[in-house]
């Protein structure tokens, strides 16, 4: 098959992989970073406080209601103007850790709610105050509540990070644009960019179906005789 | 040991308890029935501060507790303050409301290790010595929705019981039980009273309240109608009100 140049595909191949690794990279940091952030946001949102909850709404609302493309673009370009320099990469994870905070701190706060409320009053009969009852009664559950959502945001993120190739990040859709014009090769080089998504996407989802499996499975771990 | 005096509560424009006063001495147990709405659960989760009442004053052991009154106005204590008062006042629900993302004895280490600071191992051993009391020393290592309802009210006795409270307050512990494991639950609390602990129960168990109150309270509307030792107040109620409650509720 004329389209499909092996050769050109062996040549390129490590240098895809070379932005893959970035692209993981970035996933995994910026996921990590957004789902302990969105914790506090959430808090924020709930909190009885006009001071504390607007500044943060509006956050929220700024992110949910523009493009990421834009929030990168703005962040790498517009930034410098007002005299905030920053690399590449670090925009990409600020840029990237803002909007998923904002969304992921929505998922918490359903499963914040979404905790009956007579566990805290279990805790509070018991002596805990809020802070105590929130970190070792509330949360634990939340989390278990929201770790599908988390995990569809997960696999978002993972295809999300192409769009840092607009502001120069080396990620694999960078990789794979820059190769394809150099070499003429549009076929063979983003099938194989494509296959190379498709390699990490497709098991990430696997596994988070996995995750969603055991979080409705209730907490009895084991089997007794 | 727990007084009450004139305590009023309104939700919106529903007044649920409307001047309330309650002495309980130490040991002493009292149970508190009358129809739903009557204001009986609102009255208890006031005793430690679920609801704030919006007049009257709490005393436990002859101290002010959760506000003082200065001049009338209400000055509300700290909150590290209240959860301590609240430590040693074990409730039960209704609903039971172990924790289900722990172990039954994880649920009663919980509160000794993290709000007492109690060592893992010391709270463990009583936690076990409690739970051998509830009769569940085989059911440590279960989480609540693999007991059985009975089960997991009993567990939920133990974690009271494990803060060493010196009163506990029920709220209709046995309304959300299956008929056949009621007397599980009774049982155990039949035994707290014997060892002498002070008690303050809702209750729809009548036979119970016979059994093991030294007085009964019949609540309606916001106040206490009647009060009096489970005998009088059970055979030979003085209100009307009383007597239609107590009708309706044997006539079932």
């Amino acid at each position: 098959m004329d389209l499909l140049n092996l050769e050109v595909a062996q040549d390129y191949l490590g240098v895809l992989l070379q932005g893959l690794w970035i692209t993981v990279a970035l996933t995994l940091s910026v996921i990590v970073m957004s789902a302990v952030l969105a914790i506090p946001v959430a808090l924020a949102r709930m909190s009885p406080s006009r001071l504390i909850r607007l500044p943060v709404d509006a956050y929220v609302e700024v992110i949910r209601a523009t493009p990421l493309l834009l929030q990168l673009t703005y962040i790498y370009y517009v930034l410098p103007s007002i005299g905030i320099l920053l690399p590449g990469l670090a925009c990409a994870v600020i840029g990237l850790t803002f909007n998923y905070t904002a969304y992921m701190s929505e998922v918490y706060r359903g499963g914040i709610k979404a905790v009956a409320q007579g566990q805290w009053l279990a805790a509070a009969a018991l002596g805990m105050t809020e802070s105590l009852a929130f970190r070792r009664i509330i949360l634990p559950q939340a989390v278990r509540i929201v770790i599908p959502t988390l995990g569809n945001y997960f696999i978002s993120l993972f295809k999300d990070t192409a769009l840092c190739s607009v502001i120069g990040i080396q990620e694999l859709m960078f990789k794979g644009t820059i190769i394809s014009a150099r070499s003429f090769q549009y076929f063979t080089i983003y099938t194989l960019t494509a296959i190379l998504y498709f390699s990490v996407g497709y098991p990430a989802a696997l596994f988070v179906r996995w995750l969603e499996r055991i979080s409705s499975q209730g907490y009895s771990r084991r089997k007794r005789a | 040991m727990i007084e009450l005096s004139d305590i009023h509560k309104s939700f919106g424009p529903l007044e649920v308890l409307r001047g309330v006063s309650l002495t309980v001495g130490a040991g002493e147990v009292i149970c508190i029935i009358g129809p739903s709405g009557s204001g009986k659960s609102t009255l208890l989760r006031c005793i430690n501060h679920l609801e704030v009442p919006d007049r009257g004053a709490i005393r436990v052991a002859g101290e002010a507790v959760y506000y003082d009154l200065v001049d009338g106005v209400r000055r509300p204590h700290a909150k590290r303050r209240i959860a301590e008062v609240r430590a040693t006042l074990g409730m039960v629900f209704q609903s039971f409301n172990l924790f289900p993302h722990l172990t039954a004895l994880e649920n009663i280490i919980e509160a000794p290790v993290h709000v007492r600071r109690m060592s893992k191992e010391a709270a463990t051993a009583k936690a076990l010595e409690l739970m051998r009391r509830v009769g569940l020393e085989d059911k440590a290592d279960y989480y609540p929705e693999e007991m059985s309802g009975g089960q997991q009210q009993r567990t939920a006795i133990a974690r009271a019981l494990a803060m060493d409270p010196t009163a506990m307050l029920f709220d209709e512990p046995t309304s959300a039980l299956d008929p056949e494991l009621v007397h599980e639950v009774l049982e155990v609390m039949r035994q707290l009273r014997d060892d002498g602990m002070t008690m303050i129960i809702v209750t729809h168990e009548m036979n119970f309240a016979r059994q093991v109150a030294n007085r009964v309270l019949f609540m309606d509307r916001g106040v206490i109608v009647e009060e009096d030792t489970p005998d009088r107040l059970l055979e030979s109620p003085r209100e009307p009100r009383t007597r239609a409650f107590l009708k309706n509720v044997l006539d079932r």
